[in-house]
């Protein structure tokens, strides 16, 4: 918390702070946890140290692929999201792909602070 | 983007002068009626979603002690997403929570304004849907049928006490419960959820009546259409978590809805936040997963000059976002449930907030129904049809105009009004998840280089009767992008009607409207804000003083208050 009379001290951090928002996302431990196969499905499971909390539809962006269905592990850990995508569409994706989770779909909502990156796709990691 | 928190003051302030100085009773005002508060609870499992996915059925009761005169409305509250399960601090999502894990209860955090709204004589009943956010986003629509049908099987179980009676109230409520004066409530994804109901309650021939409906911050994935009832949107400048405000679509796509009966109304709370109208998310409210989610999401160092903790922070205190809860989810019930009309001026903007929201900065959007005598449309702005000739069929001309377009609306409108500001931006276009492909508000765009510029629409002879219409009224907002606008400053122009005779009267917007605010907020790292919001610009027709408004021919805005400037515009009409 900020202490008002101590505004300006924090006005100047934050800007600073601001300034390298990317750059901390990248560094915040967000880590593909695994990739295997449920049935017809391929399901991602996204490990990031801030907690998946918004109340706008989580989005999983692969490439230029954008997937919407997902749920919490069994456990209920706030800190991870799981993804199912079917196969189908698992395979038009490409190892080195950019893997970005967002809050909305479209291009441009990588912008927010929600937004993370994970990195890039290692399809080799499937069922290993 | 500068700081700009002065003027939007400055300009707030001056409209309010403008205000009639009659007193008006206050809607959030406790009532009458001693209030009784009681909990109805079948079990976590106790309805299976498509027969497999457990839901509890579980509410909180806020009703009078004194039932002797019923039936009384019944009014739904649905709470939004939100973590499920809590073990000491720590907070979980999943569904029923495992021992020792224990139930969030979110569903008893709207306890504050059911207290009120019950004192005049409802019946409120706030439903539990933890097992719905347990699991919503593995459905397409992420569990709105869900939630609609979770609203529909606590109404059966309503329309049970009120026929038989069941447990735990036996005949408590029997005879006492008016189903078809019901209104639903939901917050964030339960401002979707209460949406759903609304048409899947239609879709099964309308055994409730749903006469109003409140999304308050909601998301819009799939673009529901609430018509035929009434709406009043409630949406928080500074939502860190809905932070685009996508709600505003709910009042959007139903303004034009043909032969629709019922009033439509956005309240824009400025400096309110997402959480705060949820006591058990507020933090303090619960030993786990509370936020200001302002600062959780979107700013963490408060820097924004609006929203932030800066000096110059309009932010809202929980306190203060809950009044104005109270003041506008009560009278809204009120207005349209129990047909208490003296509250229709403050949901036109016609008069300030009441004293009970605990803000002056409220800024309202209204569409009248759609029926003569309530709402004459002169110029939808809805086509390029619409840049040259009006709903009335008169003329449309701009003088000195540049640019001179719409956007936002239909193909082969821009998508985006503001083409280089993000979408969280732009709530009127912010794309929506489940309905991609759909466009937003189509907007007039202007802007001029000195003040001689105009907009002028002509009436034909035998269409400016507008004798039972009480004002002349559109939305706008000012464009932030547009250089011309003076940065931080309030826009301001004139508008002018003329009759048959050729008499013309001339107001200014500033002194009925503070709509044309300087859009607040904007820091580096802050996406949300500023924002376009349209607001609607309401003017009296007795401000036109010396005018025929039975014969009126031509109204015009006149861009002669600033030498420059940008707007946006939608939605010109006379209207009640």
């Amino acid at each position: 918390m900020i202490d008002k009379r101590r505004s300006g001290q924090a006005l100047a951090l934050a800007v600073a702070l601001a300034g390298f928002a990317a750059l901390a996302q990248q560094r915040q431990g967000n880590v593909i946890k695994s990739i295997k196969t449920a049935g017809n499905q391929v399901e991602i499971e996204l490990q990031s140290d801030s907690p998946f909390i918004q109340s706008e539809l989580p989005v999983l962006r692969i490439g230029d692929q954008e997937f919407t269905i997902s749920r919490a592990p069994d456990d209920g850990d706030l800190n991870i999201r799981i993804f199912r995508l079917e196969r189908e569409d698992f395979a038009q994706a490409n190892t080195g792909d950019p893997v970005v989770y967002q809050y909305g779909r479209g291009e441009g909502r990588g912008e927010g602070r929600g937004a993370r990156d994970f990195g890039r796709l290692d399809k080799s990691k499937l069922d290993k | 983007m500068k700081a700009n928190s002065n003027s939007f003051i400055l300009i707030l302030c001056l409209a309010l002068a403008a205000a009639p100085a009659l007193a008006q009773e206050d809607p959030g005002a406790l009532g009458p009626r001693e209030v009784t508060m009681a909990e109805y609870d079948y079990g976590d499992s106790a309805f299976l979603f498509e027969g497999l996915v457990p839901t509890e059925v579980r509410a909180r009761v806020h009703f009078p002690t004194d039932l002797t005169d019923g039936p009384f409305p019944l009014v739904i509250f649905l709470h939004g997403w939100h973590p499920t399960c809590y073990f000491g601090a720590s907070a979980f999502l999943q569904w029923p929570c495992p021992a020792p894990r224990e139930p969030i209860p979110s569903f008893q955090g709207y306890d504050y304004v059911a207290r009120v709204l019950a004192s005049h004589g409802y019946i409120v009943a706030s439903i539990s849907a933890n097992g719905v956010n347990a699991r919503d986003t593995l459905f397409f629509d992420v569990g709105m049928l869900w939630r609609g049908q979770l609203i529909q099987l606590h109404l059966d179980q309503w329309n049970t006490f009120h026929t038989v009676g069941a447990p735990p109230f036996d005949k408590l409520f029997v005879g006492k419960v008016d189903l078809q004066r019901v209104g639903t409530m939901g917050h964030s994804r339960g401002g979707e959820g209460v949406s759903r109901h609304y048409t899947y309650n239609r879709e099964i021939g309308s055994p409730y009546g749903v006469k109003a409906v409140l999304p308050l911050a909601p998301v819009n994935f799939s673009r529901p259409s609430v018509d035929n009832t009434a709406l009043n949107v409630l949406l928080p400048y500074c939502d860190g978590d809905v932070a685009d405000l996508q709600g505003m679509h709910f009042f959007d796509d139903v303004r034009y809805m043909p032969a629709d009966p019922t009033n439509k109304h956005v309240t824009l709370v400025m400096g309110g936040n997402h959480a705060f109208y949820n006591t058990i998310w507020t933090p303090g409210g619960w030993p786990a997963a509370t936020w200001d989610d302002w600062y959780a999401f979107e700013d963490p160092a408060g820097i924004d000059p609006f929203c932030g903790r800066t000096p110059t922070s309009h932010k809202l205190n929980a306190e203060q976002t809950r009044g104005t809860g109270i003041a506008y989810f009560t009278g809204f019930f009120r207005l349209y449930l129990g047909n208490e009309t003296q509250f229709l001026p403050l949901f036109k903007g016609d008069v300030p907030p009441p004293p009970s929201a605990m803000t002056n900065e409220i800024l309202m959007s209204y569409q009248a129904q759609d029926a003569v005598g309530s709402r004459l449309d002169l110029n939808r702005l809805l086509s390029d049809e619409n840049l040259t000739l009006n709903n009335l069929g008169g003329a449309v001309a701009p003088s000195g105009l540049t640019p001179y377009d719409l956007c936002g609306g239909e193909d082969p409108q821009p998508r985006h009004c503001l083409p280089t500001q993000p979408t969280r931006r732009q709530p009127h276009t912010t794309p929506s998840a489940r309905d991609a492909n759909r466009r937003g508000l189509s907007q007039l765009r202007i802007g001029w280089d000195d003040n001689t510029a105009s907009w002028n629409n002509e009436l034909p002879a035998g269409t400016g009767d507008v004798t039972m219409y009480t004002a002349l009224q559109f939305r706008a907002a000012v464009n932030f992008t547009d250089p011309r606008n003076p940065a931080d400053l309030p826009q301001d122009f004139s508008v002018t009607l003329t009759d048959g005779d050729g008499n013309s009267a001339t107001v200014l917007v500033s002194a009925y409207s503070s709509a044309l605010y300087y859009p607040p907020g904007g820091a580096p790292g802050i996406v949300a804000v500023p924002r376009i919001i349209l607001n609607t610009v309401r003017i009296p027709l007795t401000a036109f003083a010396g005018v025929n408004l039975a014969d009126v021919r031509g109204v015009q805005l006149k861009l002669d208050q600033q030498i420059q400037g940008g707007v946006l515009i939608s939605d010109l009409a006379f209207s009640e």
